[in-house]
């Protein structure tokens, strides 16, 4: 029992995440904005916005899934060391313990609720829920990078040009990568443009890249997609959403499920078993999708835009090649 | 709506609704053997003792597979299997070594490992997110993903199970009703219960899956509880309680799948594990409450019947008093006893309607001869008591009345006969009042 | 030869002696009564007769043998009290507890087990509760219960724990017969007693108890009054003493 124990300190203590020397050096005082994002893709923009003058961390790292997250120990020491934290809201960080210290802190912003004050109608809601996923439209993420140059030049107005500049540039390399997207999914034929997902974190992304013009104004977009579980990936599903997902595989003839980087693939199986038991073939993509996360360091998914790229292409190439 | 059929033939139901059930009947069948031993609060610990093994072992495979693939969850049940029975040896060595009372043992076994796991976890969450998120099924189970391997699998476990149980019948009803006379014999005690044990943390871990190890007590104690409120027979306790597991399992699943069709909201669509615990804890408390001998509404009832019955014949004996001619109106009947004008009506409109009153006239009402034998019986009743106390356990003529006043409503036929032979028939009761006759109050 | 031969044995829970030092034999074909106050040892010493208490020492020779060689031919009737009369079991069932030996793990009790079973519920009257529960039976029916499952073990030795205490009149003259005719059949019984006034008219040999052996032997002999002041008097407080302080360091 004794080694057991050994063990397993061990193997905690050995994968440390985000190195301690990083986490020193964001908490030594050296002139730049201290600026705590809660997810990657945030974490992301404020890099790329802020630059030199700004020293970003990110909260919620890796695969851990941002729904969630819970304060672990440190946290407390970065919040309270933060000049400015930027989180997603929209429901998405909705772990008791961060939510509340968000709620709490006097300078965290909610860039999705302050998109949606400016932009309500294309925010998504399904059953009274916010729909959090905005970061998977390149064209309303940037909506949010317009927010963060905005609060951060209001906290250092000293760097004003600086980060309106900075922002311009990724503007423009944002809505390139939209274009390019968008272009490339609609060599997809129309009758293919169906997803799967293991959560429902797409739905932006369909409305933005897979869909029809005139399916967006009416809202027929939604027909696009389906997935097992809900808006956040708990694991609480019935019986009932599984038959959901066949019978829209069936009535689409989809054939390939797209698993995601850190959901569990329970699901996933389940339908491909069953499906199997009455003949229908269907298959899970060899390549996981980035939604809730985005790639580790050196992956080929480690920026916001590379992220969606990726998606998009692993997307492409699996609806494509289906039999 | 999905028929009832589809639940055990369709790919997607059959898996979950017949791994579900298996399950249930295993934990149902081990719950009733808690419940005779009186430790169902072992079921509780152990469950939760399971918790930091299940997360140790996603580490444990986390550093030969990769991904999270099928095979992890043979690791996961090895690890659930060996954290609940280390838990199980510190439980029983704090009991028997340290003396520590049974209670504060399970506690404190319950409450170090769950909390131990779930500081794993939690470190597990930062380092190893996707293994996380697939030993987070363990906690609430996911019923809906059962797949066919899984069924076959629960198939055999829940087999073993029910032939352990079914061989050990006899002697687990022995060992467990007198140990003491059980080990005067020889009987390996020792080794049966070494087995019920085993048996215990089978069906944790076979259970683990559908309803997770927060809810899963509920499925080893539910149904046994249930069971023993219609049965005192052990064998039709096993028997009802693995039907009532089962059938929670079912409905659980039916439920989950219909409910939102039903009541067209999709809201309702409500995971499959919590719902075949909801099932499970509303037949434990309908039984409760209505299983025909200690159901608490049959109780409360009966109960109710009996305050009834006293009053009137209370007030029967009173009129009797009064003498046979005697004729009453109405509000002196009400008013002699001291009744409520409402419950007076009552038991007025009563006492016409079953005979025991005649009316004589405009307002005039007298005792009919029924009510008049019925009235004497209790007086018979009440004085041959009364000489009972006084002459056989020598108690003081003053003291009596208060007793038989109780007494006389509750001696069946039987007694009085035996009352009449023991005390040889007497004609006075200790305060000299003349006891009714037998004859003169037999009902027609 | 003796029934019963026990030699220094000591038993005790918790550091706290139950039993010191006690040595008597008991010859066969005599009703004995165990007598002494509350927490004396009298239970226990039936248990480490049994084998359901280990002794801290001594020897126990029954019939001869060593004890664990003839638990074949010892049959215990524990206290009443001692089992939960709710539990789920029929009367049957319990008497065909005393075929146990018989039965071993993996065999059922057969038609012929089963019809010697209800030939002793005959035997004490109780045949026509054979299929109910338990919980459903009086005082005087239980013990008589008790007693029903040890004689179907058709031993030579019986121990019986207080099976008069709390029965009605009438079950206590059957009990007393029962135990008349097994002595005539030429068994030797050993029974926990608690009330004084009938130990003389029960039984013919006596064991005074009290953690220590007070006396043993024939009624006549042993049952007067100075031993009876020493087994319910003062305790042995020395003795309790010195045993509290070697229990610590045993």
């Amino acid at each position: 029992m004794l080694a057991v124990l050994c063990f397993l300190f061990l193997a905690f203590s050995g994968c440390s995440f985000s190195s301690s020397s990083d986490l020193d050096r964001w908490m030594q005082r050296d002139g730049r904005l201290k600026v705590l994002s809660t997810t990657a893709m945030i974490h992301d923009l404020v890099k790329e916005i802020g630059k030199e003058r700004v020293d970003a961390l990110a909260l919620i790292q890796g695969e851990i899934d941002p729904h969630s997250y819970e304060l672990v120990k440190g946290d407390e020491e970065k919040f309270a060391f933060a000049s400015l934290v930027f989180y997603n809201g929209l429901g998405l960080e909705h772990g008791a313990s961060l939510y509340y210290k968000l709620k709490s802190h006097p300078f965290a912003y909610a860039l999705g609720e302050r998109v949606r004050r400016k932009h309500p109608a294309l925010i998504l809601e399904k059953e009274g829920q916010l729909d959090p996923h905005l970061w998977m439209d390149i064209s309303l993420w940037k909506e949010a990078a317009f927010e963060i140059a905005e609060l951060l030049k209001e906290k250092d107005p000293a760097g004003k040009e600086s980060y309106e500049h900075n922002l311009q540039l990724l503007l423009d390399c944002m809505l390139k990568t939209h274009d390019e997207i968008c272009r490339s999914l609609k060599e997809i034929p129309q009758e293919m443009r169906y997803l799967v997902t293991s959560h429902d974190a797409f739905g932006y992304f369909v409305r933005a890249y897979l869909s029809e013009p005139d399916e967006r104004e009416t809202g027929a977009w939604r027909a696009r997609l389906a997935a097992p579980e809900g808006l956040a990936p708990d694991g609480q599903l019935g019986a009932s959403h599984i038959k959901g997902v066949i019978a829209f595989l069936f009535k689409h003839r989809v054939r390939c499920l797209f698993s995601e980087s850190n959901v569990s693939r329970a699901s996933l199986k389940k339908i491909v078993s069953s499906c199997l038991a009455i003949g229908h073939e269907v298959r899970i993509s060899k390549e996981s999708l980035f939604g809730d996360a985005m790639g580790g360091r050196d992956s080929e998914a480690d920026t916001y835009l590379k992220m969606i790229r990726c998606d998009a292409e692993v997307i492409k190439k699996e609806l494509l090649c289906m039999p | 709506m999905t028929s009832l059929v589809d639940f055990l033939t369709d790919s997607v139901l059959r898996g979950p609704t017949i791994g579900s059930m298996l399950m249930c009947i295993a934990t149902a069948l081990v719950g009733v053997i808690l419940l005779i031993r009186k430790e169902t609060l072992l079921g509780e610990a152990l469950s939760h003792a399971a918790y930091p093994g299940i997360v140790g072992s996603a580490l444990f495979a986390s550093l030969i597979f990769k991904t999270p693939g099928a095979d992890e969850g043979m690791s996961v049940i090895l690890g659930a299997f060996l954290s609940a029975s280390l838990g199980l040896f510190l439980i029983s060595f704090l009991q028997k070594k340290v003396s520590l009372h049974s209670d504060a043992a399970l506690c404190m076994i319950l409450s170090l490992f769950f909390g131990v796991g779930v500081l794993l976890a939690s470190r597990l969450q930062v380092t190893h997110a996707v293994w996380y998120k697939q030993i987070s099924l363990y906690l609430y189970g996911q019923a809906a993903t059962l797949v066919d391997r899984d069924m076959a699998i629960y198939a055999v476990l829940v087999l073993i199970t029910a032939l352990c149980v079914f061989f050990l019948y006899r002697f687990v009803q022995w060992i467990y009703f007198d140990r003491a006379f059980a080990k005067s014999v020889g009987a390996s005690v020792r080794k049966v219960e070494f087995l019920v044990h085993f048996l215990l943390i089978l069906s944790i871990v076979i259970g683990m899956r559908s309803v997770g190890v927060v809810l899963l007590s509920g499925m080893l104690i539910a149904p046994a509880v249930a069971a023993r409120r219609w049965t005192s027979r052990l064998s039709m306790l096993f028997f009802l309680a693995a039907l009532i597991g089962g059938g929670s399992a079912f409905l659980g699943n039916y439920l989950s799948v219909n409910l939102p069709l039903l009541f067209h909201r999709e809201s309702l669509a409500l995971p499959t594990g919590p719902m075949i615990v909801l099932v499970g804890a509303a037949i434990s408390l309908f039984s409760l409450f209505f299983s025909l001998e200690s159901g608490l509404i049959f109780r409360a009832y009966r109960m109710r019947a009996f305050k009834n019955r006293c009053l009137l014949e209370n007030v029967l004996k009173r009129l009797w008093k009064e003498g046979e001619k005697r004729e009453f109106s109405f509000s002196e009947i009400v008013h002699f006893n001291q009744l409520s004008s409402l419950s007076g009506s009552l038991l007025f409109f009563k006492m016409r309607c079953q005979g025991w009153l005649q009316r004589k006239g405009k307002g005039r009402y007298r005792l009919s001869s029924d009510g008049w034998r019925r009235a004497s019986r209790t007086v018979r009743l009440h004085r041959l008591w009364e000489v009972y106390l006084v002459d056989y356990l020598g108690q003081h003529a003053d003291r009596v009345h208060r007793s038989a006043e109780e007494i006389e409503h509750l001696l069946s036929y039987e007694l009085e006969r035996e009352l009449t032979r023991l005390l040889k028939d007497p004609k006075k009761d200790p305060h000299k009042q003349p006891i009714p006759n037998d004859h003169e109050s037999l009902l027609g | 030869m003796h029934a019963l031969e026990i030699e220094q044995l000591t038993v005790s829970f918790d550091k706290t002696p139950v039993l010191w030092d006690i040595n008597f034999s008991l010859p066969t074909g005599r009703l004995c009564a165990v007598v002494g106050p509350n927490g004396a040892g009298k239970s226990t010493l039936l248990q480490a007769i049994l084998g359901i208490v280990k002794p801290l020492s001594g020897t126990i020779r029954l019939l001869g043998e060593e004890a664990r060689k003839v638990q074949a031919r010892v049959a215990y009737v524990p206290q009443r009290s001692s089992v939960d009369w709710n539990f789920p079991i029929s009367v049957l069932d319990v008497v065909l507890m005393g075929r146990y030996r018989k039965l071993g793990l993996f065999k059922w009790p057969k038609a012929s087990d089963r019809d010697a079973a209800r030939s002793i519920l005959k035997k004490v009257g109780m045949l026509e509760y054979e299929s109910r529960q338990i919980s459903q039976l009086s005082g005087g029916q239980k013990q008589r219960l008790f007693i029903a499952r040890a004689l179907l073990q058709q031993a030579d030795l019986f121990l019986l724990d207080e099976p008069f205490a709390g029965v009605d009149m009438a079950t206590e003259k059957e009990i007393l017969e029962l135990l008349g005719k097994l002595k005539q059949e030429g068994k030797t019984l050993l029974v926990v007693h608690h009330d004084l006034s009938t130990v003389q008219n029960y039984f013919d040999w006596a064991l005074l108890l009290n953690t220590a052996l007070v006396a043993s032997g024939p009624m006549e002999e042993v049952f007067h009054q100075a031993n009876i002041f020493r087994a319910f008097g003062k305790r042995h407080a020395l003795l309790e003493e010195v045993a509290r302080l070697s229990g610590d360091v045993l």
